[in-house]
């Protein structure tokens, strides 16, 4: 299942690119980075084209990827300790009316809002996010529950 | 909850002037096969990036004018100097002028990236005020969500477009864009060519623009970097720089930054004529501090594992995943790793070649960067290859490139039967002409050249090379210098001549702050005896006599430091014998320095040759220790150590010495030569290398 053309190009790009994008802005919480890291995601698949067995495997490869991608972006040394909270923050004024969840977001980690996204938005059961993410369903399981914890906690504190 | 995050998520979405720039260069890509492209270049920001080429994305600023008329057969000449605040270093002075990128670049857009915009807004230029026909200005709006964007000078006319934010435009109002809602010529680009409409009602110098001022330095991270006229890969090239060039920041703007050659204090050298453009970040080291040099001061690892880079105006922190793991772990990442082995010394060569010439080793927790990584994610594909490895030198606070072995365990095959062990030593330069370098090798490049009798901090071991620094032993404003030297040229710091235990003459001494002056503690006679107090290494003169530099360990949760009369104390020197001077520092430290019982009770314990062998040889550096036939009640009678060298020495322990109650833990006293008294507790307590680094003050 390599990409053959541009009509491929467009069929991934339509399937895909709000799985990506969703996905890297959840990870990295704005809107300059999560475009970066879909283009570097996109741009590598066309490079390196990978024949895939299943349109699954091709889905978990994207997603791998960008994981791995929002990974990279905070290994910058660029990145500081005051990176782009006041961009994202504008972003999300922008984009969102639910300012309190957007709050409660920024306040967690790049981990912490990943697991949330692939359990709540994408729908992935912990099995399904352990095997993407290469750790133990359990730890998942652990994890996601501490992140819930802490969104929780954030929509707590913002009422 | 589920619900509202899923509803929220919903509003997430990329703007549609991106995923159109995207597939079309995902086409391209893919047409092209797989040609390798930088991993670090992001091809744009965004779509918008492509719509910002030469726009200059500069808000509320008149970054560059470009003037049409220079265009037109000859090299345009864009200023520089208008793009900068009043207050900026750049707009001091003479007004710096660039050249543009050759107009052969111009010609493939689709390939090269260069494109439009000298062009376009020459060809396609509408109608504009005669006062300023031939000048355009380019922003990026920032503030409004979409603007709309007509088709004739009314807004009863036809939508042409709804712009974003992100997106560039170009206007022909020197004054800015109109702000009170009235139309005006404008120009974007819309990913295939540069249209023309009106629009109204911007403001992209808002103050909530994410254009963020830097005010800092930054060095070119790779050969061959783009400067380029707008904050998008496709805008045309101003300049390429050099790798290691050091460029003043100005701002931010999502991942793009707003760079100049010209160093920030206008003092350094800069290239003529200087060049200011947009760059992305990935391209670049930050450095903090406003200068035209980085000035790194440390790296040190924070309770949570990260590494904090500290310089002179600010730090950066890496983020905390990578030092967790092993040096096989952190091959792992594909990508700018920032990482810290945690293992094992990492030795550096000059290639990548494995006979290449070892120029480094970097300890463990030493930060590392992988500027070009391997390609695969998979860690079995860093096994097929050298990558090059650059670290900060805290010696020359330059970020030095070498080549790392991927195999590296510390020993890199070669040396394999020389493995790095910790070693925790005062030592002293005793060869002339030693001196401390980058790898053991008499080839490796020289650190610091050292001079007889000089004292190090032995770190490390290695076969015959000892990894040893200078930093404990420093005068005032001298650099910290750390390197191999070899063993020959360095010996054991003996530490018999340099410890001393305080002995009062008066049952209570006052404790100063400096001679003669206030009072900071009161010890007594009996917490003296017991190692309370410990020599600084220093007596000094004051009105009525010398004094002498003093530490109380034990005086409260920090140890106090202060000046006793010398003539109320009386310096007890250790004067051991020289098989056992390491013995001595632990006895000094040890807290019970007399002999005795405490309090009539003996302990039916005795010391075991096991037990004294794992203490000797670790103080004294004896390859074995034996004790004679232990008597139940009074300890053996003898103690006979062995060295590497094959020297022996016997110590005589004396029955009534041997024992020592204190609470609940049971203190073994030795009889040293010497006649005094060395003790340890049972359970361990003590330790040399714990102790050690206490005694490293006194030689500062």
């Amino acid at each position: 299942m390599q990409l053959r053309g541009s009509a491929d190009v467009r069929r991934v790009m339509e399937l895909y690119t709000p799985l990506i994008y969703r996905l890297a802005y959840a990870r990295t919480g704005n809107h300059s980075d999560a475009e970066d890291v879909c283009q570097e995601v996109f741009l590598s698949l066309a490079r390196k084209n990978p024949d895939f067995a299943a349109e699954e495997n091709r889905r978990a490869w994207l997603i791998r990827a960008t994981l791995n991608r929002t990974a990279s972006l905070w290994r910058t040394p660029w990145k500081r300790r005051v990176a782009l909270g006041d961009d994202s923050a504008r972003h999300r004024a922008d984009v969102h009316p639910d300012e309190a969840l957007a709050d409660a977001l920024a306040a967690l980690s790049g981990d912490d809002r990943a697991l949330i996204h692939l359990f709540y938005f994408e729908g992935f059961k912990t099995e399904e996010i352990a095997t993407l993410l290469g750790r133990k369903p359990a730890t998942v399981r652990t994890q996601l529950l501490r992140a819930r914890r802490r969104l929780k906690a954030q929509l707590t504190e913002e009422v | 909850m589920k619900q509202r995050y899923v509803d929220y998520m919903k509003g997430v979405h990329p703007r549609r002037a991106f995923l159109d720039g995207l597939e079309a260069e995902m086409n391209r890509t893919l047409q092209r096969g797989r040609r390798h492209i930088p991993q670090t270049r992001m091809i744009a920001a965004a779509a918008a990036a492509a719509a910002a080429a030469v726009a200059l994305a500069v808000i509320g600023l008149r970054m560059i004018a470009v003037r049409p008329t220079d265009i037109i057969g000859q090299p345009p000449v864009v200023t520089a100097a208008s793009a900068l605040p009043d207050d900026s270093p750049l707009s001091q002075g003479s007004e710096p002028e660039r050249t543009p990128a050759p107009t052969d670049a111009c010609s493939d857009p689709s390939e090269s990236g260069a494109l439009f915009a000298l062009e376009m807004i020459e060809e396609d230029a509408p109608e504009a005020p005669a006062a300023d026909a031939n000048l355009w200005y380019g922003c990026r709006l920032l503030t409004c969500e979409t603007l709309t964007v007509y088709a004739e000078n009314s807004t009863d006319s036809e939508i042409a477009a709804i712009l974003q934010i992100g997106d560039a435009v170009w206007y022909d109002n020197p004054d800015g864009p109109t702000s009170d809602g009235s139309l005006q010529a404008i120009r974007w680009w819309n990913g295939s060519g540069m249209q023309t409409g009106w629009a109204g009602g911007f403001e992209p110098s808002d103050t909530e623009s994410p254009l963020r001022a830097l005010e800092c330095t930054g060095k070119v991270r790779a050969p061959g970097v783009a400067m380029r006229y707008g904050a998008a890969i496709r805008s045309p090239e101003i300049a390429q720089l050099d790798e290691g060039q050091y460029l003043s920041l100005y701002y931010q703007y999502g991942n793009w930054v707003f760079a100049s050659t010209a160093p920030y204090d206008q003092t350094g050298e800069a290239p003529d004529p200087p060049a200011a453009g947009w760059i992305h970040v990935q391209d670049l080291w930050g450095i903090a501090a406003p200068s035209s040099e980085p000035t790194a001061s440390s790296i040190t690892t924070a309770d949570d594992m990260r590494l904090e880079l500290a310089f002179s105006g600010g730090a950066y922190w890496t983020t905390p995943d990578i030092v967790e793991n092993s040096f096989a772990r952190a091959m792992m990442f594909e990508d700018n790793l920032v990482g810290a082995h945690d293992s094992l010394p990492l030795e550096i060569r000059s290639g990548p070649d494995p006979d290449s010439p070892l120029i480094a080793t970097l300890l463990p927790g030493t930060a590392y960067w992988l500027p070009d990584p391997p390609d695969d994610l998979h860690p079995s594909a860093v096994d097929s290859g050298c990558p090059t490895v650059r670290w900060l030198d805290e010696g020359t606070n330059e970020l030095v490139d070498g080549w790392m072995c991927v195999h590296c365990d510390g020993s890199s095959g070669k040396d394999a039967d020389n493995p790095v062990e910790p070693v925790q030593l005062p030592g002293r330069v005793c060869s002339e002409g030693a001196c401390l370098r980058y790898g053991r090798s008499e080839d490796a490049p020289v650190i610091a050249e050292l001079e007889v009798g000089q004292k190090l901090r032995l770190a490390y071991r290695a076969g015959n090379w000892i990894y040893a620094s200078t930093e404990y032993f420093l005068e005032d404003g001298e650099a910290a210098a750390t390197g191999w030297i070899h063993i020959s040229e360095v010996e054991r710091l003996q530490w018999r001549t340099s410890i001393h235990c305080v002995e009062l003459l008066a049952d209570a001494v006052n404790v100063r702050d400096q001679p003669d002056g206030e009072i900071v503690a009161t010890i007594t006679r009996e917490a003296a005896a017991q190692g309370a107090i410990r020599y600084g290494g220093a007596t000094v003169p004051g009105q009525k006599g010398d004094w002498h530099y003093v530490i109380l360990d034990r005086f409260s949760q920090v140890p106090v430091t202060g000046y006793i009369s010398a003539d109320l104390a009386h310096l007890n020197t250790f004067a051991l014998g020289d098989e056992l001077s390491l013995d001595g520092v632990v006895s000094c430290t040890l807290r019970y320095a007399s002999a005795g019982y405490a309090d009539g009770r003996l302990i039916e314990e005795t010391i075991s040759g096991e037990r004294l062998h794992a203490w000797l040889a670790r103080l004294s550096g004896a390859s074995s220790a034996a004790l004679d036939e232990p008597v139940c009640g009074e300890g053996a009678a003898s103690l006979t150590l062995v060295w590497e060298d094959g020297r022996e020495a016997e110590l005589p322990l004396s029955g009534d010495s041997c024992t020592r109650v204190r609470h609940e833990d049971v203190t073994y006293d030795l009889r040293t030569p010497a006649e005094r008294t060395a003790a340890f507790l049972n359970d361990g307590g003590v330790n040399l290398f714990d102790i050690l680094p206490q005694y490293f003050d006194a030689f500062r």
